[in-house]
């Protein structure tokens, strides 16, 4: 098991016996359960043990799969990719465990765990991909796969959301294949790890560096919809909503990241030290992260707004792939130009550190805290039987358990102190002020960069409202869970009744993942910083930082007092947004207070923009072209046809005269006719001009036959003869 | 020797057809047999023809002029076309047996139909195997003449429009490329192919822009058969035809011969270099473009099983043309890959559609709801088939859809790289037309109601299964290992074969 190639092919050749088994036994829901345990514990093995070989040094070459496609597929392992690899076997152990029991009443279940088994499969190639085609492959593997999860239940509304999903997850693969095809033609590789240096060359030798942005341009568009990014999120609400609980946090904990691994590689292999594109980053990580957590603040759903709340954490992190590509500019820049020197420049690579370092603690205590909170909402959907909040309402009371677990993983990804959110927030914050402090200093001594300070501000602001907004919906779901009690009193008696309410093993899946919460928040230095050491992501510049990390301070006042921002704005916005606007009477018209959706449907940028303009506006404007296109030549066969090649009117032999003696004898007749209905003279009878006219014509044939025939005619045209001989003679001479 | 097993083979499924018409068979079983065995027999003739390798040109009969004479000749691109026919068709004529069962009004012409089936057959193998293009031209018209029975073949008030349409278009076309064959004659030194083609540009002078847009014309004539928008109409029409005929010639055989004959006409006659970074090559181009994308837009739009698979032919025979226009041997190799494996994807998902009605009487898109479950093996190959027609990796189309894209960056040319995207806009449309049948097929929802659909809807016999069967693993394994293939197709169109 030492090589990538076997981890990551373990669970297709799983699925293949997982198949044949549940083939031949026909009862075996159970034990198909089981087999997912075993087969994803396995994995989890797989890459720990990958994990365990290179901590002592036995490192593993790149593994090559020749000839797939004409490409070959290639592996390779560095610390990021293990401990993305072994996150992700862990995720879906944990959800195999937690499955046991949410599974166990639903239909198709060979089918889902089939298509299970081959996204684990497809989402380890793309960690241990080392090159862009492997990739994609195992990208566009993942994306049709997963689709069975969100369609998994059928209804309409999970078909519709699946529908959408498919659509964007091809949209943005065909985007990535055009990116694919620039970067291979611009760079003339597809290895990560040749890019970066390839990249660099093509900068150095001033090239227009105009199709590189149109790449990275159109893979972002595959890899930020996989992840969840302003404007290509539309599929996540529903399809988060739709899906089993399981694969909800899968999508969420794991998938969404892929996206993130994929904006990583191109901010720092393919564009990398271009600050343009990081700006760019920046803009779009802040948009989703604010847009993400207003909607989750307004959503009425429990597991909605889990899902807004992915998204906005997606921000987050984007947000800090951003600064990365900002701080990687300024690096080069001030390096280049000796605006700095060697001290500064070391501060730089300290807040690069930070950047990266965030980023990637935030990938991590995101998939953990979305594990909990999607299992845990999929637990209470088991004895609800819905996500809507007036129902879970009260259901958390005097469950010790679920209050422990959610309440630190609320409060984890609400970036509390002594919690892991609180160590990346304050990682990815400190990145931005400190970049914002430094290009103030270098914007004196006329360093131009992408971003303006004043930018830098106003991220910062939205990063602080943003965690705010995280705080409040998280309050809103802990309030409603656990404070508030069922507006039916009956309901709540039962709620409170159950004491059973989570079997064990998923009491162990939710309890194992809720332990790196409270242990990365309280020993940042001890445990997230060898961690984030570790999965240095080792693409473009990030190699520089291999011995170069330093110890935070993250309890100090500075840093606190970020955190304390967020919390009071989110005590605000809650007390605003939910107790006033949501819960309060005064805006709402509905009979009975409770929460609902207070987001207008009509702003619905899915159903009203994207499926207007690809459903319904292009096919109709495509369809009027291609009508007219299609019907082009047909019409002019048509045109040629009742015109010039028209049939002859039947019969056309006349019984008398010919052709023109016919119609000039029809002609006058008609306009006899007319003489007399325009005189309104009585007394009209046909004169037959036809016939006479025919009878003219055989009269003046007749004639000219016996001229003809006449010997004198024959004279008369051998004189004629004769004349025209002497004038031709005559114009000769 | 050689030119004795060429004639052979053009000439023994029409000899093979006649006997039929003559010979009483006691049942229909030794027919079947009669007919494969014919069919077989020629697919191995040509095998072993091809084995031979490449040929001199064989002159045959000399017209009045030196340069017009009637030759034959196998060379690289004979190679992989005949090749391509001769393998597929007798797994056709397998698959049509059990469907000819089936099809209205099949017992009365049935052997009419096998003698125009067939002889179509040996007619495009004259074309694959034509020396010059005289020889090819007419091979071309003969192949217009034998089809059009085939298309007929229902009887119905559409058949009969269909095949006029089919007839007008074809022979309309074939006008418009003898004009390029004219031309050829005057200012080319022979008519025979010869790889990097045969003007003679001390006769043309400066007339360069009369023979390009007699380049156009011959191109756009020739791609009446390869359905170039505006010219594709008659397509989708004849898809009234029986199944294996749609299947076979609508998305092989008459419809390669056209982009074989424009491979012909571009590399072996005018040739590349006379060609590329002309007006012509972007006018062409642009057209080409437009069709890849319309073909998509249209499948998309039509909700007739069989029509949306044609309307989806349209577009791809324009990947193959794009290729060929992008006039540099890269993209040759493209366009060849993608004549061969579009050949393979498209037979087998027409022959699922023909298995949905045969079992399931089932026209519509609409109607394929829940199918899945009656019909698990035709719809799994059809999955694949979609997978493999939209490009995804691991399976052929994506190979095809790769070189194309190589070829064209390669160029560095604006509007191959606007075909690019062209390529892949079609690629997400195809990912629709086609997945919209997979996915009603298998999630119908859970409002559908199962007994709707009759008992007795089920997987078809093992002859219509097993050419299915074989196509799902030339498509994986040409997607996985396409490299032995590829290399082929190099150096055939590096011209060393």
């Amino acid at each position: 098991m030492r090589n990538t190639f076997g981890t990551v092919s373990f669970p297709f050749v799983m699925c293949v016996v997982f198949w044949l088994i549940c083939r031949s036994k026909s009862k075996g829901k159970k034990a198909a359960a089981l087999i997912m345990i075993f087969a994803t514990a396995v994995e989890l093995i797989a890459a720990l043990s990958l994990m365990y070989f290179d901590l002592h040094g036995m490192s593993s070459e790149i593994y090559e799969v020749a000839g797939v496609s004409g490409l070959g597929l290639h592996f390779m392992y560095t610390g990021f990719r293990g401990v993305f690899g072994v996150a992700t076997a862990f995720a879906w152990f944990v959800t195999a465990l937690f499955s046991y029991t949410f599974m166990k009443n639903d239909t198709n279940v060979i089918r889902y765990d089939i298509f299970n088994l081959l996204t684990l499969g497809a989402t380890m190639g793309i960690f241990y991909a080392a090159d862009l085609f492997t990739l994609f492959f195992f990208f566009e593997l993942m994306s049709f796969t997963s689709f069975l999860w969100v369609a998994h239940r059928q209804t309409r509304a999970s078909l519709y959301a699946a529908g959408t999903y498919l659509g964007i997850a091809i949209a943005g693969g065909m985007a990535i294949l055009m990116g694919l095809f620039i970067v291979y033609e611009r760079l003339g590789t597809l290895y990560f790890d040749e890019m970066y240096g390839h990249a660099v060359e093509l900068m150095e030798r001033g090239e227009n560096l105009g199709w590189l942005f149109a790449a990275a341009g159109c893979m972002f568009v595959g890899f930020g919809a996989k992840a969840g990014a302003f404007p290509v999120h539309v599929w996540l609400p529903d399809s988060y909503t739709e899906a089993p609980a399981p694969a909800t946090a899968l999508l969420s904990a794991v998938l969404s990241k892929t996206g993130v691994f994929g904006i990583l590689l191109l901010t720092l292999d393919v564009l990398p030290t271009q600050g343009g594109w990081g700006a760019f980053l920046l803009i779009v990580g802040v948009v989703t992260m604010a847009v993400g957590g207003i909607r989750g603040v307004m959503s009425g759903n429990f597991k909605t707004t889990l899902a807004y709340s992915s998204m906005s954490q997606i921000g987050f992190i984007l947000t800090g792939v951003g600064m990365q590509s900002l701080l990687a500019e300024f690096l080069t820049v001030s390096a280049n130009a000796g605006y700095a020197d060697t001290a500064e420049v070391a501060e730089i690579v300290t807040v690069f550190g930070m950047a990266i370092n965030g980023t990637f603690l935030h990938m991590l205590n995101h998939l953990f805290v979305k594990l909990v909170l999607f299992m845990t909402a999929g637990a209470i959907f088991t004895h609800v039987g819905s996500y809507d909040l007036n129902q879970v309402r009260g259901f958390g009371r005097k469950k010790p358990f679920l209050f422990v677990t959610f309440l630190l993983a609320a409060a984890g990804v609400g970036g509390i102190p002594l919690l892991n959110g609180y160590v990346s927030k304050t990682l990815l914050h400190e990145s931005i002020v400190e970049y914002g402090a430094l290009i103030a200093l270098s914007a004196a001594d006329g360093a131009v960069m992408a971003a303006t300070p004043v930018m830098i501000k106003v991220s910062e602001a939205l990063f602080l409202f943003s965690g705010g907004l995280t705080v409040a919906y998280m309050t809103k779901l802990f309030i409603v869970l656990f404070l508030e009690k069922n507006s039916d009193k009956k309901v709540q008696e039962s709620y409170d009744a159950k004491k059973n309410y989570m079997p064990v093993l998923t009491k162990v899946a939710i309890g194992v993942c809720v332990l790196p919460i409270p242990l990365i928040g309280i020993l940042p230095n001890l445990v997230a910083k060898p961690i984030a050491e570790y999965g240095l992501v080792q693409f473009g510049l990030s190699a520089l930082l291999e011995h170069h990390q330093e110890n935070m301070h993250y309890y100090s006042m500075e840093n606190l007092s970020g955190a304390l921002i967020s919390i009071v704005v989110g005590a605000i916005v809650y007390l605003f947004v939910v107790r006033f606007w949501m819960l309060g009477r005064r805006f709402s018209n509905k009979h009975e207070k409770g929460y609902y959706e207070l987001f207008p449907a009509w702003l619905n940028l899915e159903k009203y923009v994207y499926r207007a303009v690809f459903y319904r506006a292009v096919p109709f404007v495509l369809g009027i072209i291609a009508r007219i296109l299609d019907s082009i030549l047909d019409s002019i066969v048509v045109l040629l046809r009742k015109t010039v090649y028209r049939d002859r009117a039947l019969p056309y032999e006349l019984p008398e005269g010919n052709y023109i003696t016919h119609t000039i004898g029809l002609s006058m007749e008609r306009v006899r006719l007319l003489y007399y209905t325009v005189m309104r003279k009585e007394g009209y009878a046909p004169k037959n001009y036809a016939h006479k006219f025919a009878m003219k014509n055989i009269d003046l044939f007749e004639n000219f036959r016996i001229i003809e025939r006449s010997l004198s005619f024959g004279l008369f045209m051998f004189c004629v003869g004769l004349v025209l001989t002497m004038i031709y003679l005559l114009a000769i001479n | 020797m050689i030119f004795g097993l060429m004639l052979t083979v053009i000439l023994l499924p029409f000899a093979g057809g006649i006997l039929l018409q003559i010979i009483k068979f006691e049942n229909k079983r030794n027919k079947e047999c009669y007919i494969f065995l014919y069919v077989l027999t020629n697919t191995l003739l040509t095998y072993v023809l091809l084995s031979h390798g490449p040929t001199e040109l064989i002159r045959v009969i000399n017209f009045a002029g030196a340069k017009l004479d009637f030759s034959f000749k196998i060379d690289g691109m004979s190679m992989v076309f005949a090749g391509l026919v001769s393998t597929l068709w007798p797994l056709a004529t397998l698959y049509s047996f059990p469907y000819m069962e089936h099809e209205h009004n099949g017992r009365v012409h049935e052997n009419i139909f096998y003698l125009f089936y067939t002889a179509t057959y040996g007619v495009t193998l004259g074309i694959a195997m034509s020396g010059n293009m005289l020889t090819m031209y007419c091979f071309y018209e003969l192949l217009t003449l034998v089809t059009v029975p085939l298309v007929m073949h229902t009887l119905t008030r559409e058949a009969v429009h269909a095949s006029r349409k089919y007839f007008y278009y074809s022979l309309g076309g074939a006008a418009f490329a003898f004009i390029g064959l004219i031309f050829l004659v005057v200012y080319g030194d022979s008519l025979a192919f010869t790889y990097g083609g045969v003007l003679n540009l001390s006769q043309i002078g400066d007339k360069k822009n009369l023979l390009l847009f007699i380049y156009v014309l011959a191109f756009m004539g020739f791609g009446v058969k390869a359905a170039v928008c505006p010219f594709n109409a008659w397509l989708p029409q004849a898809g009234v035809a029986p199944t294996p005929v749609t299947a076979l010639l609508h998305a092989v055989a008459v419809v390669k011969s056209g982009a074989f004959a424009i491979m012909r006409l571009t590399y072996y006659s005018f040739g590349m270099d006379f060609l590329r970074g002309t007006w012509a090559q972007y006018l062409l181009l642009c057209f080409v473009i437009f069709t890849i994308v319309y073909g998509c837009s249209m499948a998309v739009k039509e909700t007739h099983v069989k029509r949306r698979l044609a309307f989806s032919t349209i577009s791809n025979l324009s990947y193959i043309l794009f290729g060929v226009l992008i006039m540099t041997p890269l993209g040759l190799v493209g366009a060849l890959c993608h004549m061969v494996f579009h050949g393979v994807m498209k037979i087998c998902s027409f022959f699922c559609a023909g298995a949905m009605i045969t079992q399931a009487h089932v026209n519509y898109v609409y109607e394929t709801d829940g199918l899945a479950r009656k019909m698990p093996k035709i719809f799994a190959i059809f999955t694949i088939s979609s997978f493999a027609l939209m490009g995804v990796p691991g399976l052929c189309g994506f190979v095809s859809k790769w070189h194309l894209a190589k070829a064209a960056f390669a160029s560095g040319n604006v509007l191959m790289i606007a075909g690019v995207g062209g390529l892949l806009i079609s690629a997400l449309l195809t990912a629709i037309y086609m997945l919209s049948i997979v996915i009603r097929a298998y999630f119908p929802g859970n409002d559908f109601d199962d007994t709707k659909l009759q008992n007795e809807i089920c997987d078809p016999d093992w002859r219509m299964v097993f050419p299915l069967f074989l196509f799902v693993i030339a498509m994986v394994v040409i997607g996985v290992n396409s490299a032995p293939l590829v290399n082929f197709f190099t150096s055939v169109a590096g011209g060393q074969i």
